[in-house]
């Protein structure tokens, strides 16, 4: 068996497939989720998620089942959850994850779900940590609900989109109009799949992906997962594309949309820093033209000029922003994207690392080293006890193993676990507003790395 | 009817329950597997696999890394290193041909990139469905690799709690490794984790025997490198970091045996964590130490700490209203020191008031708990609510003293540790904490923890 087989715990950072789908599911307004599972996996699962979304400890429940349950099947237990939920919530819909063990009794949860006579539609999804990690369960649960998009298709005759939205435009919410050029001009319309807003600044990085597409004249049509409705989810066949964010959670789904609906697909990754933004839109425009990419382009240009004249005072001041070693330490959309534009666009240094923490072909040309998670888990090590100082941008277990080995390091968090830091501002890290979060971050973790070298010397 | 409403999302809510879980504690709420972790997890030498998809690694891995981060906080230098984890990554075609292949190929690669001494298997709720014979796996590999592998074959939830992996652990460790041998003068051995070496509570117990020139030699389990492992029971003195709710009953169990095995003499049935059972702790290692005199010359000196920090911050303090807020079963919470705080700070102690999401059984012990402590006090009049109309009581309360957070109610509340905070320096920041809540203005996050 290959090493990258197993899964060591220091460099994984991925969470289990239960939490991957409740974080889908979670993110469909009016949803329910009840774990058919111990409640340690319910906690595990519902707390990540509620760290992003306080509602989640009302809107996740538990079945708690037994030991035997799993033996004799988890019915009675089901029941008893459904039934709390029908006697204390009125939800429009409600999701049954199974656990990665009650996944293995085979229970008819459909079948059980019709006996609880519930007053809302039900859907089950088998996510449990067999079935892989935060990336297979996110898959799992949206490939679920094109499932019931698929049989929408039965009893809903999709008009084209170009046609449909010309002729419905004084109809459209009023959101939508800002993107748009002129009543009479037709506008491509994208579905944005494999967002999430549980990631590290998630949720921003959607409202900024949104923004960039609509100014440059794109109609988002749906973000599945990244806020959607369930309605506006069932329309997903409407878009003239589909634009896959994360490879890892999504490029699946895109392939079934376009074999079943005829809806071709665009793996676009992450958008990051200015340069990077501009290169990711005009790829999309490449084969999906819209109207207003200038709009883009000039507020690009606006801020960059900003960022260069701040970066130009800064380092008249403390010198270039130069690090000795600089790692990078995330999924693959995020850590090859950041390593792009720190690089090329803000910070200087000797030694660029990636740990990508999911398998991955992409090889970004800025990395001077490479490691994949559980495929170079020695080669990792050695990248933290050969570590002499520098900047670190990942996540609390870097600055954890860091920590332990009592090397020196700046940090900017970029990825999910962050112990060590409070979010509360809606700034990105993605687009250009996040290209300027992530310059005035770096800046900062220079900054104050000189401040903290001459604190220890008193 | 009440709608919860939080960002976007809104789930039309029937019953207004009270604290901020939902669940109640009625059947295995934890692990067997982090408890197997937690139990080695910085013993130096050491390997632990988990037979179990990727994730349950994972949520070893957060736990530990919330722990190092709260340490963090707590302005302490941890400078521990954990041991490797690996998860042996089943997945869902290992559910059908079973998963010991893929055990055999992880520890071969373990054994390969970290040459461990010592290696320990815990095994999944998935393991133990499918009936993979994870012991013979542990045999096999001890007579490949010439090393000790132990193996907690518990089936992840299904063999019991986080405590029942983690003592299983310890008895296989006390079992395999070590052997009674001749004391050797001056060596403490703390006995349990509590948030480890620089956890409050082994901070506070190593301050306090050093009045009577005891030094702390190990900490077992989880932070004696595996070389070490067979000195241990050459210890002079057992000190078990326990407290008073049941489910420490393991590590009492644990202490008993290893104390009655090893020969190794031990401060147990008492343990410092509220003010009056420190005096009594600290008497035992007086009398342990043949120094009764000091011992309270010691208890005095403390006590007067205490005292001077109440005549700091009695002017806030005083007379202020406090409800204590019970949804914690006896297992893991005595109400009694809470009580005693409270009243040590002068405070009037109008109601205690119990959740709902305690069991019935939990209910009548917590009840009595608080009676008893009512007679000791001589506080007859303090009611006790069962019933969930606790609304009123809140409304005129300066301060709620809660094991669980009541999300949204605008009163202030003051959240009671899940470790337990040890000696004088855990009461005066149990004190600190409640002084400084009471100080505030406005409500800033709705909750303060200890």
């Amino acid at each position: 068996m290959p090493d990258n087989t197993w899964k060591t715990s220091c460099h994984h950072m991925s969470t289990c497939a239960l939490t991957g789908a409740s974080a889908f599911f979670d993110a469909i307004p009016g949803s329910f989720m009840l774990i058919n599972g111990p409640l340690w996996c319910y906690f595990y699962a519902m707390k990540y998620v509620e760290d992003y979304d306080a509602s989640a400890l009302r809107r996740f429940h538990c079945t708690q089942p037994e030991g035997n349950a799993l033996v004799y099947g988890t019915e009675k237990d089901l029941l008893a959850g459904l039934d709390f939920v029908k006697a204390n919530f009125t939800p429009e819909r409600i999701f049954i994850l199974n656990n990665c063990s009650v996944s293995l009794v085979g229970d008819d949860i459909a079948g059980i779900a019709a006996k609880a006579e519930l007053p809302c539609p039900v859907y089950a999804a088998d996510c449990g940590g067999i079935a892989g990690d935060f990336a297979e369960g996110y898959e799992i649960a949206l490939l679920r609900v094109i499932e019931e998009v698929k049989k929408g298709r039965k009893t809903t005759t999709y008009m084209p989109f170009e046609k449909a939205k010309v002729k419905n435009y004084d109809n459209e919410p009023s959101e939508y109009v800002a993107g748009r050029i002129s009543n009479n001009d037709t506008i491509p319309s994208v579905n944005l799949l494999g967002l999430s807003p549980t990631y590290f600044r998630g949720e921003e990085d959607i409202k900024e992906i949104r923004r960039i597409l609509e100014t440059a004249g794109y109609y988002i049509n749906a973000i599945p997962g990244g806020g959607s409705t369930w309605d506006e989810i069932m329309k997903l066949p409407q878009a003239d594309y589909n634009l896959v964010l994360r490879d890892e959670l999504a490029l699946k789904a895109a392939k079934i949309l376009e074999t079943e609906f005829d809806i071709p697909y665009l793996s676009t990754g992450m958008p990051y820093g200015i340069d990077g933004t501009l290169r990711w839109l005009e790829m999309i425009h490449a084969v999906l033209p819209a109207k207003n990419l200038e709009a883009v382009r000039q507020e690009a240009e606006t801020v960059n000029s900003r960022l260069q004249f701040r970066s130009s005072n800064m380092q008249s001041l403390w010198g270039p922003l130069w690090f000795d070693n600089i790692l990078i330490a995330a999924p693959p959309s995020e850590a090859s994207g950041i390593a792009e534009a720190v690089r090329s666009e803000w910070a200087d240094t000797g030694n660029l690392v990636i740990h990508f923490t999911q398998d991955t072909p992409l090889r970004p040309r800025v990395a001077n080293k490479i490691c994949v998670t559980g495929k170079d888990d020695g080669a990792m090590k050695e990248t933290f006890e050969n570590w002499t100082d520098g900047l670190v941008m990942g996540s609390s277990l870097e600055a954890s193993r860091l920590i332990r080995l009592k090397k020196p390091f700046v940090n900017c968090n970029i990825v999910l676990p962050t112990y060590h830091e409070i979010i509360a501002t809606d700034s990105p890290l993605c687009g250009i507003r996040g290209a300027t979060y992530l310059f005035e971050r770096i800046w900062n973790a220079k900054l104050n790395g000189c401040m903290d070298a001459v604190n220890e010397t008193k | 009817m009440e709608k919860v409403t939080a960002s976007k999302h809104t789930v039309k809510q029937n019953n207004k329950l009270a604290t901020k879980w939902l669940f109640t504690k009625n059947r295995s709420c934890s692990c067997t597997m982090p408890g197997v972790w937690r139990a080695v997890s910085f013993c130096d030498g050491c390997a632990v696999i988990f037979h179990s998809p990727p994730g349950c690694a994972h949520v070893a891995t957060l736990m530990d890394l919330g722990a190092q981060y709260r340490i963090i906080g707590d302005h302490q230098n941890e400078n521990l290193d954990a041991v490797p984890l690996i998860s042996s990554n089943l997945q869902e075609k290992d559910t059908i041909f079973g998963g010991v292949e893929k055990l055999r190929g992880c520890i071969a690669h373990v054994m390969k990139t970290w040459q461990p001494r010592c290696l320990i298997i815990a095994t999944s709720c998935v393991a133990g469905v499918i009936g993979d014979d994870v012991e013979q796996e542990a045999e096999d590999a001890e007579a490949a690799y010439h090393i000790p592998v132990l193996c907690v074959p518990y089936g992840g939830f299904l063999g019991g709690e986080y405590s029942d992996g983690y003592f299983q652990t310890v008895r296989l460790i006390m079992d395999r490794f070590i052997k009674p041998q001749p004391i050797i003068p001056g060596r403490v051995l703390l006995f349990g984790d509590q948030m480890g070496p620089c956890g409050q509570y082994a901070r506070e117990v190593k301050r306090l025997l050093a009045y009577f020139d005891l030094e702390v030699k190990w900490q077992f389990p989880g932070y004696v490198p595996f070389e070490e492992w067979n000195e241990l029971s050459t210890a002079s003195l057992l000190i078990p970091l326990n407290y008073a709710g049941q489910t420490q009953g393991g590590l009492e169990q644990t202490a008993a045996a290893w104390a009655e095995r090893f020969g190794t003499p031990s401060i147990r049935d008492i343990y410092p964590v509220g003010w009056q059972n420190t005096c009594a702790w600290l008497r035992k290692i007086a009398e342990f130490v043949k120094e009764e005199a000091k011992g309270e010359a010691v208890i005095l000196q403390e006590e007067e700490r205490l005292k001077e920090y109440v005549k700091s911050v009695l002017p806030v303090t005083q007379n202020r209203k406090a409800v204590l807020g019970i949804g914690r079963g006896p297992r893991w919470y005595n109400p009694a020191e809470t009580l005693n705080t409270i009243q040590r700070m002068q405070m009037k102690i109008s109601t205690v008031i119990l959740y709902d999401k305690l069991m019935s059984d939990e209910k009548d012990a917590i009840i009595g708990a608080v009676k008893e402590w009512k007679k000791a006090a001589q506080t007859p009049d303090i009611p006790i609510i069962t019933d969930g109309d606790y609304k009123d009581c809140l409304e005129k309360t300066d301060v709620l003293l809660t094991t669980d957070e009541l999300p949204g109610n605008p009163v202030k509340q003051f959240f009671i540790p899940m470790v337990p905070l040890a000696g004088t320096d855990g009461e005066l920041i149990l004190m600190r904490t409640m002084y400084r809540l009471l100080c505030r203005y406005g409500n800033k996050g709705g909750i303060a923890y200890a």
